[in-house]
């Protein structure tokens, strides 16, 4: 009976169990999650690359500027959206945290806020791709300077919001099985969760796209 | 963290799903990364506009920005996707080769910057 309770004492790596400690789902969303950050790691790597050699760089704070109240205020717009963005990292983890409790209308509360945060952020990088676009920014020149700068503003931006699209659908598809009842008859909200990885993956790729692109 | 550590190792069964009650930090944590997260985005707003009105170095604007940006990440890897939580396995497996990115940034760097010196700059 004794050898029965016996802690663990052997290698976590020596087979049959799980060295990670998580379900495969999980273990497989940080994997993708990973090489999507190499992803946007190579984009920004050789952006910032080009950026440093690249003479007569746009100023970005002033490309970005919004013209409110008689004045130019830099960089009004992608300041909302990041505060939009973080939101809805926020309520994400609060409808990761109901999952935990159990608690399915909270979850579902919760996750719909992080769907509006989503909707809204994609509604305003729409109006500054079309802002930038009446204004003559393109993939190969702009009124600016460089004309590098339209490329790497719409090429990680663009993939950005597409990630900030695919979140929104994902979420979207949660939510109904949350507001079915999927994840409380099984006893584990453990979905939500790893929608949760995606999104807070997204909020922290724009961290970075706000930081190098916009404020650099 | 060891505790929620051991908890995970003694009953780690994983093939089992996770119950709905398991050990996870209670709802205060998260509003307090929130509100740092929300500092530290003004913070680096702030920055930028210090450096609109002034003329704070590049260099130095840059490292703020950089330094902020890194602990804005850190906060959401680490509480937010619940990564502090994790076996330590998991940890190096995902932060390791995050850091080869990193190693290739400061590998490529020099070779833009020299590239300059070559070419010129405005």
């Amino acid at each position: 009976m004794q050898t029965q309770t016996q802690p663990m004492q052997e290698s976590v790596w020596a087979g049959g169990r799980s060295p990670f400690g998580i379900r495969w789902g999980k273990l497989m969303m940080w994997v993708f999650l990973l090489s999507d950050a190499f992803t946007f790691g190579g984009f920004l790597v050789i952006y910032g690359s080009v950026r440093v050699i690249t003479p007569d760089w746009p100023d970005p704070s002033r490309v970005f500027a919004l013209h409110l109240f008689g004045k130019e205020i830099p960089l009004l717009l992608i300041a909302f959206m990041t505060f939009v963005l973080i939101s809805s990292s926020g309520t994400m983890a609060l409808a990761v945290h109901a999952g935990y409790e159990g608690d399915r209308s909270r979850c579902a509360r919760f996750l719909m806020l992080t769907i509006l945060g989503g909707l809204t952020f994609l509604g305003c990088q729409a109006y500054e791709w079309t802002k930038l676009i009446t204004e003559g920014v393109r993939p190969w020149g702009n009124p600016w300077g460089a004309p590098q700068f339209g490329a790497f503003f719409f090429t990680l931006t663009g993939f950005h919001g597409l990630h900030v699209l695919s979140g929104v659908i994902y979420l979207s598809a949660i939510t109904r099985r949350v507001l079915k009842g999927v994840y409380a008859r099984r006893g584990s909200y453990e979905g939500v969760e790893i929608a949760g990885l995606y999104w807070h993956f997204v909020d922290l790729v724009w961290v970075f796209i706000f930081t190098f692109f916009y404020l650099f | 963290m060891s505790a929620v550590h051991e908890a995970t190792i003694v009953h780690g069964d994983v093939h089992q799903e996770p119950v709905i009650n398991r050990p996870h930090p209670p709802t205060r944590v998260y509003l307090v990364v929130w509100g740092w997260l929300f500092v530290l985005s003004f913070g680096a707003y702030l920055v930028e506009l210090i450096s609109e009105a002034t003329t704070l170095a590049l260099p130095i604007k840059w490292s703020l920005l950089t330094v902020i940006g890194l602990m804005k990440a850190g906060l959401i890897v680490a509480y937010f996707m619940h990564m502090r939580f994790e076996r330590l396995s998991l940890i190096y497996a995902i932060l390791l080769p995050t850091l080869l990115v990193i190693a290739l940034v400061a590998g490529l760097m020099p070779d833009a910057v020299s590239l300059i010196s070559f070419w010129g700059h405005p």
